[in-house]
């Protein structure tokens, strides 16, 4: 049974900044500040090895995924960039990166089809009630998700969660590419302007 | 079927953001970013609004997890900051295979002719000291080699040459030619093909070429230090893609060409 955990209460302002707690702790793992990491670690081991399982689905190999995000996020600290967003957007950004390169060299063509076939359709996002403890954030993203369109929601959910090439999305929806290309960019900017995410 | 470079090439900014690009397109929506300020803007927000999805995923680690990466990072000492030339980095990710201008730029050059040319194409000798602590960082990535290197950076005539960008690959050279000594650190280099190392060569101003060592194929685009001997006559080092197990003369053009320091 998986528990859902909440983000941090002090965690600041969600769209980050130069005043981003996270983002000063970054600074000081950087300069090789050991306390500074277990604090990014508490904060973002949750979010990380979430994604991790959500895109890999096998628990052992992400928690495997999870180390080398949390790892990579410690020695390449210095290369976070504040003016170019939060720093939870960057480590989750690595975190996505990496779960989907393991999940792409982990299974071939056949498996992958296979996959999709008898693809589980809960989402994170299905288990708020019984599972997910009551988190603002999240209950946010579940809203917009909601306000997408069904189409919309259905490509970013199989291309961010199960790490599907926007080309599989449009072969698993039977949908042209050019129209998967405008569902997931108009999706994705429908939940950024929803989440307030900008700059 | 292919779709023309420039068709609709904005509307990969969402994928992208979403890792859900094929490789291919990966390289060809970079390169387009390299120019595009505007996508590099709408990259970062979406790459923002990604990773509040992930957010929702969050789950409870396990204790010895913590305990694992905390043991783990221990033993990893962090990158230095980049303090190369250029402010923003561009919107892309490190390792990109060199571009088609820079493969241009190095064509001609093997073998051996149009020294001139080359002189123009290579970046300008650092002296030592300028960037002498980014150079001890890389230095430190490996210990084998350290003490090396530290009697390297301490030669009174040592001198540091670079070329190239992180971004599309990089070689540091330190040369101290009182210990007849060059040593090579390449960043951000892209992997070699499938079955192909990376070669290092001794270029002399006779025209004559000696391997200087095969460098393997970096899988995190790291490559050395690599420490190369028996520098007299040679004026240049070049990096050719080679078989595996390198080759006795150069087969390829060089990606990467470093003009050394004279005695």
């Amino acid at each position: 049974m998986v528990t859902l955990r909440s983000v941090p209460a002090d965690e600041p302002d969600p769209a980050g900044g130069p005043g981003d707690r996270l983002g000063r702790l970054l600074d000081h793992c950087a300069r090789g500040d050991h306390a500074a990491f277990e604090q990014v670690y508490d904060s973002m081991a949750g979010p990380v090895l979430g994604i991790a399982t959500t895109v890999v689905r096998n628990r052992a190999l992400a928690e495997e995924v999870a180390q080398e995000v949390l790892v990579e996020v410690w020695r390449t600290a210095s290369r976070y960039q504040s003016e170019r967003g939060s720093a939870r957007g960057w480590i989750l950004t690595i975190a996505h990166r990496r779960a989907v390169d393991r999940v792409r060299r982990e299974q071939a063509g056949s498996d992958r089809e296979e996959r999709a076939a008898r693809r589980d359709d809960e989402r994170p996002y299905d288990h708020v009630a019984d599972e997910v403890e009551a988190n603002v954030e999240r209950e946010q993203v579940r809203r917009c998700l909601d306000s997408l369109t069904g189409l919309q929601r259905e490509s970013i959910a199989l291309a961010y969660y199960d790490g599907y090439t926007y080309r599989e999305v449009a072969q698993l929806l039977h949908a042209p590419l050019g129209t998967v290309k405008t569902r997931l960019r108009d999706g994705l900017a429908r939940l950024r302007d929803c989440m307030g995410v900008g700059r | 079927m292919n779709e023309p470079v420039d068709a609709g090439i904005h509307t990969l900014a969402a994928p992208y953001a979403l890792h859900a690009l094929p490789p291919d397109e990966v390289s060809r929506f970079e390169e387009h970013l390299e120019q595009c300020a505007d996508c590099r803007i709408e990259v970062d927000e979406l790459r923002e609004t990604a990773a509040r999805l992930g957010v929702a995923a969050a789950v409870t680690p396990p204790p010895r997890m913590r305990d694992e990466v905390l043991a783990r990072v221990a033993e990893v000492r962090p990158l230095p900051p980049r303090v190369s030339a250029g402010e923003g980095q561009p919107g892309v990710a490190a390792g990109l295979p060199p571009g088609p201008a820079a493969g241009r730029a190095v064509r001609r050059w093997w073998p051996r002719v149009a020294t001139g040319l080359a002189a123009a194409a290579v970046a300008a000798i650092v002296v030592l000291g300028i960037r002498l602590n980014e150079v001890q960082s890389d230095l430190d990535r490996s210990q084998q080699i350290g003490a090396q290197l530290r009697q390297l950076v301490g030669a009174e005539d040592m001198e540091m040459v670079r070329v190239g960008s992180p971004e599309d690959g990089q070689g540091t050279v330190l040369v101290a030619r009182s210990l007849d000594v060059a040593v090579f650190i390449g960043d951000g280099m892209a992997p070699a093909p499938a079955g192909h190392t990376y070669q290092l060569w001794l270029m002399h101003d006779d025209g004559g070429v000696v391997s200087a060592g095969v460098l393997g194929s970096p899988p995190d685009g790291h490559v050395g230090p690599f420490t190369a001997r028996g520098l007299a006559g040679a004026d240049r080092l070049g990096i050719t893609v080679e078989p595996d197990g390198g080759s006795p003369q150069p087969t390829t053009d060089p990606v990467m060409l470093i003009d050394l320091p004279t005695a």
